[in-house]
């Protein structure tokens, strides 16, 4: 009897070791989902976890989400053997990696998903932006880009009894009215009219010519450059003009983006070029500073050319893709597409719950001191889908500016060779706005040496 | 012939393994598999396909690799002058200086700079150089003249980072020459002294040709770095600047990690070790230095 009870208790013990072995190793290969986005996610290494816990929880995947400081990160990793389900990257990067076969195609998978091909969820044209030329789209919108515009101190205009300038002539009376009449009242001679951070965004007055940046390629596949054509040469006189009279940033060369911002804050220049965004920032900004500031950023359309024309610059997308070699590419898939509800919006802009926001008693929502700091900005400060409200409404400026940027900007082409062009054009650029070299000169070398590098087709 | 002998020294090599381990993974793999890599097309995913020479022929026919050659051997040849000359006139300054505490406290000033790194340094001297508000143009202005945007002026962007890298490197080339003025023998200088020798034909009769080994060494150093300069041209570049100072070493770093061409990036990074190694080659060879200095 005691025999075949230890017989049994020893079978027993045996069934249940092999239950635990075969469950633990379930466990072990539960499903999992590896990020990488040096964008999106949680602001510090405590956040992300938080972050990866979140999407896991609404997936019910087990996700690692990878967070590099950097965009090289990424290609370093991916040529190393890294397999990722899902990555994070630009267009130019994009374009490489379908060039190799190296992304999954997503056309039927956007197609057949009720969210992504929902036009309330993302316009159906917008997809069209980052389709290939082989009818595939290799990705996900991350988020809505919005673009960037001639942004003014709206306050400093009214102060001065200018009206919104319009024309060329408009702005140059303007900026320069913001140099000379003291628009800040410090009595210090200190103001600038304009500040930009190198050519990052000139595209609103280079519009005004009917010149485009980067590359424009016709019908029959012709590169050119519209920056190094003839049609420039008198933008680039008007910008030297600027500049000689001392109405645009000396520094505007070597500006980084931050110091053009808070350049702007700080009551030293009067228009800058920036993200649409951005008038709402810096109004936010300042409005938190002083809750009685005449602070007042305005987002306006560029100078209109002769015939009415203007240009503005639609952001390049920033997008999600699956490479070919992802272990779990229907995991990926469900992230897409909860990336673009409610849930995943909250997630990707306000952030996390309890962390970044509560919900208070009466359902309302208020952002901690964290969440405050992080700007509802997740890598989703602003979306597609116009079915998901603002919890906090939108910032004071925006969505005046986002007209603009929906009548006037447009795409800009960047091929693989676009850096190197790009460094080309910078130089000869640079010379004509500061003057040292005319700008028929610089145009005239700057287009010779685009087409015997072959960057340029004519 | 002189034999291994395994056997008798098994200790000795075995002592020596960890280190010969050491440079055959992080030294010759490295450099192994970089060869490998300069022949091939890399996939973004892993792996590549062959193309043989066809990057090193890409490098070649590219002009912006011969730009930034020459533009290497520029700064690299106006560094190297300066970086040899002004720390020698500093170095039999310092000598000259009465009171040792003065000496010693000149010498930590002229040597902070070499302490610092290019983030640093470029940060500070972007302050000073600014034309708003930089404390040199403000001087110019107060002086009635007009403001240079240094760092966005192609004609002032080459000399100024010359200036620069010296700056930043004198001290350490001075403390070279300090101290190979300090173990000249002061007898030499007390015959001189007893002959009459005024204090200049002391330093251009004795010092400045008994400096010579070491001037050489400090030449040879410097020039064994010369083509790799970076640190300073990627802290001061600017879009406006960047083609006038782009160097060997950038054009591999904006190949490699702006335009993801890496086997293009591996066959210049080799061309730029292969001018390096020649060029040292032949410096060494023209200057003597082996029997002059190092024997």
């Amino acid at each position: 009897m005691n025999l075949l009870l230890r017989r049994r208790s020893s079978l027993l013990f045996v069934v249940v070791l092999v239950v635990t072995v075969m469950l633990g190793s379930m466990v072990v290969h539960a499903e999992k989902l590896r990020v990488v986005s040096s964008i999106s996610g949680g602001k510090t290494a405590e956040e992300s976890e938080l972050f990866a816990k979140e999407v896991g929880e609404a997936l019910g995947l087990e996700v690692e989400w990878i967070r590099p400081s950097g965009d090289e990160y990424l290609q370093t990793a991916l040529r190393s053997g890294e397999r990722f389900d899902l990555i994070y990257l630009n267009t130019p990067f994009m374009d490489q990696l379908v060039d190799q076969g190296a992304l999954l195609p997503l056309t039927d998978f956007i197609k057949n998903s009720p969210i992504l091909s929902d036009p309330t969820v993302i316009p159906t044209e917008d997809w069209e932006m980052i389709r290939y030329p082989d009818g595939h789209i290799y990705s996900v919108f991350n988020k809505y880009e919005g673009g960037t515009l001639p942004t003014v101190r709206a306050d400093w205009l009214e102060k001065l009894g200018l009206e919104v300038p319009q024309t060329l002539d408009d702005f140059y009376n303007v900026l320069k009215a913001f140099v000379e009449q003291d628009p800040d009242g410090n009595g210090i001679d200190d103001t600038y009219g304009l500040s930009t951070s190198g050519l990052y965004d000139i595209q609103g007055f280079m519009g005004a010519f009917g010149v485009k940046a980067r590359y424009v390629i016709d019908e029959d596949g012709r590169r050119t450059i519209p920056y190094a054509s003839e049609a420039a040469i008198p933008a680039y006189e008007w910008l030297n003009m600027l500049y000689r009279e001392g109405l645009l940033d000396p520094n505007f060369v070597t500006n980084s983006t931050a110091d053009m911002r808070n350049l702007f804050l700080a009551d030293r220049v009067g228009m800058v070029t920036y993200w649409d965004m951005w008038v709402g920032l810096f109004n936010a900004t300042r409005l938190q500073e002083d809750p009685n500031t005449e602070f007042r950023a305005m987002g306006i359309a560029g100078p209109e050319g002769p015939n009415g024309e203007r240009i503005l610059r639609r952001g390049d997308p920033s997008i999600w893709a699956i490479p070919a070699n992802a272990q779990n590419p229907e995991g990926a898939k469900r992230f897409l597409e909860f990336w673009h509800t409610e849930a995943g919006i909250i997630l990707g802009s306000v952030g996390v719950k309890g962390y970044d926001y509560i919900i208070k008693e009466d359902g309302t929502m208020e952002l901690t001191e964290i969440g405050v700091a992080h700007n509802m900005d997740h890598g989703v400060p602003r979306w597609y889908n116009t079915n998901v409200e603002a919890p906090f409404g939108s910032l004071p400026g925006v969505k005046e500016a986002e007209v603009f940027v929906n009548k006037y900007a447009t795409l800009e082409i960047s091929t693989a060779d676009w850096p190197r062009a790009e460094a080309i054009v910078n130089d000869y650029a640079f010379r004509a706005i500061t003057g040292q070299m005319t700008a028929e000169a610089a145009v005239k070398k700057m287009h010779e040496e685009l087409m015997a590098a072959n960057l340029i087709d004519y | 012939m002189r034999r291994l002998k395994p056997r008798k020294y098994a200790q000795l090599y075995l002592m020596a393994l960890p280190t010969v381990l050491y440079f055959l993974v992080f030294s010759i793999y490295p450099v192994i598999q970089g060869l490998y890599m300069s022949t091939q097309k890399p996939l973004l995913l892993g792996g590549g396909v062959f193309v043989g020479l066809e990057n090193y022929r890409g490098v070649l026919k590219d002009r912006m690799f011969w730009r930034a050659l020459s533009t290497t051997l520029q700064l690299s040849g106006g560094t190297i002058a300066l970086g040899v000359l002004i720390p020698l006139i500093v170095a039999i300054a310092l000598n000259e200086l009465p009171l040792p505490r003065l000496r010693k406290f000149t010498q930590t000033i002229i040597y902070t700079p070499h302490l610092f790194s290019w983030v640093v340094v470029g940060g500070i001297w972007i302050q000073v150089l600014s034309p708003d508000g930089g404390l040199l143009n403000e001087l110019l202005n107060l002086v009635g003249l007009q403001k240079v945007h240094f760092l966005a002026d192609s004609m002032w962007i080459k000399p100024l980072i010359v200036l620069l890298s010296t700056w930043k490197g004198l001290g350490y080339n001075a403390v070279i020459y300090y101290a190979a003025i300090s173990s000249l023998d002061p007898e030499v200088y007390e015959a001189a002294t007893v002959d009459g020798a005024s204090r200049w034909q002391k330093i251009t009769k004795l010092t400045l040709p008994l400096l010579m080994p070491t001037v050489r060494v400090v030449f040879m150093l410097s020039a064994v770095g010369a083509l790799r300069i970076f640190d300073q041209i990627f802290v001061l570049r600017n879009a406006a600047t960047t083609r006038v100072i782009d160097v060997l070493m950038t054009y591999v770093y904006d190949l490699g990690m702006r335009q993801f061409n890496l086997g293009w990036a591996t066959a210049a990074s080799f061309m730029v070790t292969a001018v390096g190694i020649m060029t040292v080659g032949m410096l060494r060879k023209a200057m003597n230095v082996d029997q002059a200095d190092l024997s």
